[in-house]
């Protein structure tokens, strides 16, 4: 964070339409997602919107080059879509029971400002105003651009040490570490510091599999792996080899609601956990509707109050760190679809960019 | 929002159907053409009823299963009847000391329910679109009675389904095998429908050595069959013989028919003793944990294969890409098929299929289909209702 400065990060917002007047819509964290849409509108106009499987198929087959992450866009919508078509929440449509989800407070990634995330310190007293608030997980995001080992290594133990011997405590240094070695070091660290899981650490960018499965023989934190890889296949060869821990899901990234569902019932299969990663109103129906798996992410999270995440919609709904209840926990909203109602006026006032899609 | 539906009592019952021209084979275990002879088979029904009066219905599976159902069934009632998923969870672990199987029809009449509740048939719940569904004839088991009684009788019947539409066809051999004449019904069939079907075999586990299932599978890769399921008395459950097999011959493999639950097939799939995925929503979990399974399979890029008829595998398969063939039967040239008795204008006999060899989803709300409880009621019933 520096604070003489205001960043204005771009989001995407989209919205399908249909004869009966009921639409779909969601707001997403990646731009290029937006862009793929212009590849899956063929598939949508005149296309039933409650046939999620057929256009998932089809949609990621169009993007059979790129990353995919157009089609989680549209997914969310449809099932947005759906949920209103039923008049029923997600979760219940994924045969869920409305219940508390346990979030962790994901922080910003460290800076050098001073007054932020600036030492292990920091870090540890962050921790503290977070058991304080509530939550029962923390997780760090350390420094990405002049990262020191020895300070990741003081971070780790100086987050343990503030928070004390019962908070679930994370590690995330988001594909930072240039060596294996380093990698190793502060994995021992996190051994010493009893950390509930240790992810993506490498700059590997979760294509090394070889290398965690040495890693997971090396050090005994929990590995989970990966942001990087795209879609249930490779998220399913990544849990077959043995080189994590946790099964890792994101439905902006994977596929929508549709295809990290998938993910999360291959993991049950694997009998592993899956965590979703990031936070927004899909993840909570989604985490409603499955077992098999531990924390909502509330991120990003800064001692000034600061989130990363979208929070602009009307009513109550909003992912910032002092969202939780006193037990540190959200739910899913109880309306139909998303159960949440975009502020079209607050994006349509900062539009840079859109399109329309007609028959 | 409406009001949810809650769980208000839960009713089994048990009756009898006649199996025409149906009777036991050489060991005892197998249905086989046997003319004039009448086997009572004694079926079952579940019925979950609700608040708001929508009853969901299951019709089909076994006994085993049903008296699980009961053991389980005074769980239900005050449960909200739309959340299968923590149910499906409870249950399993309730059941974890045996096979389960009582997860299947609880939850296939749970999505019944929902499908009512939004007026929405269960495919479109799942996000899946009506479409024909390629059928195999899957035949009844050999027998020695003047029905499929040779090698031609199975080729001739083959002819007569192709003739029908069908595009694939199955044969389910006899209960006292003949290596011989195992080998030779399967270059037989092959040879009369030349390349027009896609053809699979299922010896249901009677082989009783690896050497003979080796020497069926020689001949299955010589005729360019399908798949080979479940061919020998290991009981389908041995993950190393079958990954020998599989290194011995290349005819693709499809087991899991007797391994229950989402994380056996996994383990069954991870052992590489497979390369279809069996599935049955009335064995593993209901439409839940089928879904479950074939999500898994789909995430190893692996088909999904539906065992067994019924309107609930019509759902479930109209709903999943990864998967190839329904399975229609058991068929016989002579003997009626035994499913479909208990519901109202339904039925998988063998003229079930469309030109093209295909059936498709019921369209009305849940199942889409409704049990005939008149024909019930005449059926000997036996009932039992578990309430709050």
């Amino acid at each position: 964070m520096q604070s003489d400065r205001v960043l204005h990060p771009k989001r995407c917002a989209i919205r399908i339409e249909t004869d009966q007047g009921i639409t779909g819509e969601c707001v997403g964290p990646l731009v290029v997602a937006a862009r793929q849409v212009d590849l899956l509108a063929a598939h949508l106009l005149g296309a039933d919107p409650l046939a999620r499987e057929p256009l998932y198929h089809a949609m990621r087959l169009s993007l059979a080059q790129h990353d995919g992450t157009g089609v989680g866009l549209v997914d969310i919508a449809l099932w947005d879509l759906a949920g209103k078509f039923y008049d029923a929440p997600i979760y219940d449509l994924l045969g869920g029971r409305h219940r508390p989800l346990k979030a962790y407070a994901s922080t910003y990634p460290g800076d050098r400002a001073g007054g932020g995330l600036h030492t292990p310190q920091a870090f540890g007293e962050f921790a503290i105003q977070c058991r304080d608030l509530g939550y029962q997980g923390f997780k760090i995001h350390s420094w990405v651009d002049d990262v020191d080992i020895a300070e990741e290594v003081a971070t780790v133990l100086a987050v343990r040490e503030a928070a004390g011997p019962d908070m679930d405590l994370m590690i995330d240094p988001a594909g930072v570490y240039r060596t294996f070695a380093d990698m190793l070091r502060v994995g021992r660290a996190l051994d010493d510091a009893n950390y509930c899981w240790y992810e993506d650490p490498y700059r590997d960018l979760g294509g090394a599999t070889a290398s965690h499965q040495k890693l997971r023989q090396l050090i005994r934190t929990p590995l989970l792996r990966s942001d990087f890889v795209r879609g249930v296949e490779a998220q399913v060869e990544i849990m077959r080899s043995g080189s994590t821990d946790f099964g890792r899901a994101d439905a902006y990234h994977d596929g929508g609601i549709t295809g990290a569902l998938k993910i999360a019932r291959a993991a049950e299969g694997f009998g592993l956990d899956v965590e979703l990663h990031s936070c927004n109103p899909a993840h909570r129906h989604l985490m409603t509707a499955l077992r098999n798996t531990n924390y909502y992410e509330m991120n990003l999270v800064h001692p000034t109050g600061d989130s990363s995440a979208f929070n602009h919609y009307l009513g109550d709904y909003r992912d910032t760190l002092d969202a939780i209840d006193a037990n540190g926990c959200v739910f899913a909203p109880e309306g139909p679809g998303l159960g949440v109602e975009i502020d079209w006026e607050y994006i349509d006032a900062h539009r840079t960019d859109g399109k329309v899609f007609e028959q | 929002m409406k009001d949810r539906p809650i769980i208000t009592s839960v009713e089994i019952t048990e009756f009898t159907v006649p199996l025409p021209d149906l009777g036991k084979d050489l060991t005892g275990f197998n249905l086989a053409y046997s003319p004039g002879e009448t086997t009572l088979t004694r079926r079952f029904a579940l019925q979950i009823h609700t608040d708001l009066g929508i009853t969901g219905e299951f019709f089909d599976g076994v006994g085993e299963s049903f008296s699980q159902i009961a053991l389980v069934a005074p769980y239900l009632p005050g449960k909200d009847a739309l959340q299968r998923e923590p149910i499906y969870n409870d249950l399993k672990r309730a059941l974890r000391k045996s096979d389960r199987t009582a997860l299947g029809p609880i939850d296939i009449a749970l999505w019944d329910i929902a499908g009512q509740f939004y007026n929405a048939p269960i495919y479109e719940l799942l996000g899946g679109v009506n479409r024909p569904l390629p059928c195999y004839a899957s035949t009844y088991h050999g027998d020695r009675n003047g029905g499929l009684d040779s090698p031609a009788a199975y080729a001739d019947f083959a002819v007569h389904c192709r003739d029908m539409g069908y595009p694939a066809f199955k044969i389910h051999t006899w209960g006292d095998p003949i290596i011989e004449e195992e080998i030779a019904t399967v270059a037989a069939v092959r040879a009369a429908v030349s390349d027009a079907m896609d053809l699979m075999s299922d010896p249901a586990c009677e082989y009783n050595t690896f050497a003979d299932t080796v020497k069926v599978g020689r001949a299955l890769d010589d005729a360019d069959y399908f798949w080979y399921e479940d061919p020998f008395k290991d009981g389908g459950v041995s993950a190393h013989a079958h990954r020998k097999l599989r290194e011995l011959i290349r005819t693709p493999l499809l087991q899991g028919e007797h391994v229950r639950g989402l994380e056996q097939h996994v383990d069954l799939i991870l052992a590489e003793a497979t390369d279809f995925v069996r599935v049955d929503a009335y064995l593993d979990g209901g439409l839940t944990g089928a879904m479950k399974i074939a999500h898994a399979a789909e995430g190893m890029g692996l088909d999904v294969e539906i065992h067994g008829p019924g309107p609930a595998h019509r759902h479930l398969m109209t709903a999943i890409r990864n998967t190839n063939y329904y399975e229609l039967g058991l068929v016989h040239p002579k003997a009626t098929a035994h499913y479909g008795y208990a519901y109202q204008d339904y039925t998988e006999d063998l003229d079930a299929i469309d030109q093209n060899g295909c059936v498709f989803a019921p369209t009305g709300p849940g199942i889409g289909v409704r049990l005939d409880w008149d024909y019930i009621r005449s059926r000997d019933p036996v009932t039992q209702v578990f309430e709050a």
